[in-house]
């Protein structure tokens, strides 16, 4: 639309019938015909390479591109052993990490069970509260160090659990989480607080996640403290 | 693009054209001659007995052993009986699942034993469980080998088969796009949409006799 001065000599069309031919373009100077003047070899080399700028930037865009456990992960917020860690509706503090050969859960019908393991159980007991409404978790997680995450088992009843309970702001409310792992997963774990999920699936809610201090020597002292059994009772 | 009149170059023969014509339909013929478009054969299931270990992707399943188990009743004679079905599966996914429901409305790990012939199907469909361990489980956890037994009652008076056989399927994980995590899900038999689950074995087991009541 807007029109060039006529003194423009950029244009990449003709800019008329008899444009002046530069140098590059030697053709027949029989004035037969005139052929669109073709943009220089300087040019055409140097249109390549961006072009080619432009297609490697954007290759090398995707590397930064999010992971699937990435992109779907939810808030969380990290801490370590006795820390509280505050997460944006709930704070949560581990207080110990404990192996067992076995739980025996007592119900609150005195119902008795022992449930043992061809690995070992891992129980974490913690503390949390919430900050404004009451929260309910979701069944914690266990994350290894080669990003394997086991459920908390089923073995015990969830009414014994930290899952249970609603979360009250005010106060601190004591509970315990029991996993079931081979033995070659504890060094490195940490243990993932998560919410639990309402119907319509609310994505990036927050989550607590504390590094259990497992390394190799806190494993194997794991390890050697277990407990033959673990009693757990629905009275605390 | 006319040559100029009077021909001072050679005149070029116009084989694009041809050539073209000649490579599309050699294609097509040696297409036509390997069996068109259709489908390849499918290979036949591979056809297994008890002790085999199916590669199942997701889960590595190996179909130990089949029985009747007869249960007395409580409080009186009489009682149930079952069929149970024994197998050793390990998770090798990167998280926890369940045992699941096999069958065509099952899910989680039950979901690969596709059929069962003969059909045994109680009400409910039949437990799944790992129960050698004091409390039973319906969790599968990762690198852990388990003890699945499925357990199905049979109805009072049907004599128990002689054997069982299950035609077993694959998984296979499908990465989302969303901001939703992928997803173990059954691999199929063919592209479309709708095509039956893969059986990429078939599993007979012998029904050993437990004691009848």
């Amino acid at each position: 639309m807007s029109s060039a001065p006529p003194t423009s000599q950029t244009g990449p069309n003709p800019v008329g019938p008899n444009p002046v031919g530069p140098a590059d373009a030697p053709g027949p100077a029989d004035g037969r015909r005139r052929r669109p003047r073709r943009p220089g070899r300087m040019r055409r080399a140097g249109a390549l390479l961006a072009g080619l700028a432009l297609a490697a930037a954007a290759v090398a865009l995707q590397s930064t591109a999010l992971g699937r456990e990435e992109s779907s992960a939810a808030l969380t917020w990290t801490g370590g052993l006795g820390e509280e860690v505050v997460a944006s509706r709930f704070s949560a503090r581990v207080k110990g990490v404990y192996g067992a050969r076995s739980v025996q859960t007592t119900d609150a019908a005195e119902k008795v069970e022992k449930a043992t393991t061809s690995g070992i159980f891992v129980v974490v007991t913690l503390e949390a509260t919430a900050h404004r409404e009451p929260q309910q978790f979701a069944a914690p997680v266990l994350l290894t160090d080669d990003d394997k995450r086991y459920q908390a088992t089923d073995k015990v009843d969830s009414s014994l659990t930290i899952v249970n309970p609603y979360i009250q702001p005010g106060w601190w409310t004591e509970g315990v989480a029991v996993f079931e792992v081979p033995v070659n997963a504890l060094t490195g774990a940490r243990f993932v607080l998560p919410l639990k999920n309402g119907f319509i699936g609310e994505t990036y809610q927050p989550e607590v996640e504390v590094d259990l201090g497992l390394d190799e020597a806190g494993t194997q002292r794991l390890i050697a403290d277990a407990k033959d059994v673990y009693p757990l009772t629905s009275k605390q | 693009m006319t040559s100029p009149p009077g021909g001072g170059t050679r005149r070029r023969r116009p084989i694009a054209v041809p050539v073209t014509a000649l490579v599309l339909s050699a294609g097509l013929g040696v297409t036509a001659a390997l069996g068109g478009f259709a489908d390849a054969p499918k290979e036949p299931p591979k056809q297994l007995g008890p002790g085999a270990v199916v590669d199942q992707k997701q889960f590595l399943t190996k179909f130990v052993t089949s029985r009747t188990v007869y249960q007395p009743d409580e409080y009186g004679p009489g009682g149930r009986r079952f069929l149970e079905v024994e197998l050793e599966v390990t998770n090798k996914g990167d998280e926890t699942t369940g045992t699941g429901a096999p069958g065509k409305d099952g899910y989680f790990f039950a979901k690969g034993l596709l059929a069962m012939s003969p059909a045994i199907t109680p009400e409910g469909g039949p437990i799944v469980n790992i129960a050698d361990e004091g409390v039973p489980s319906r969790q599968l956890h990762p690198g852990v080998a388990s003890t699945v037994v499925l357990r199905y009652e049979l109805p009072e008076g049907q004599e128990p088969p002689e054997k069982v056989r299950f035609d077993v399927g694959t998984f296979e994980f499908l990465e989302q796009f969303t901001i939703v995590t992928g997803s173990w899900i059954l691999e199929q038999d063919g592209a479309a949409d709708d095509s039956p689950p893969k059986v990429v074995a078939q599993v007979t087991l012998p029904v050993e006799r437990g004691e009848e009541g």
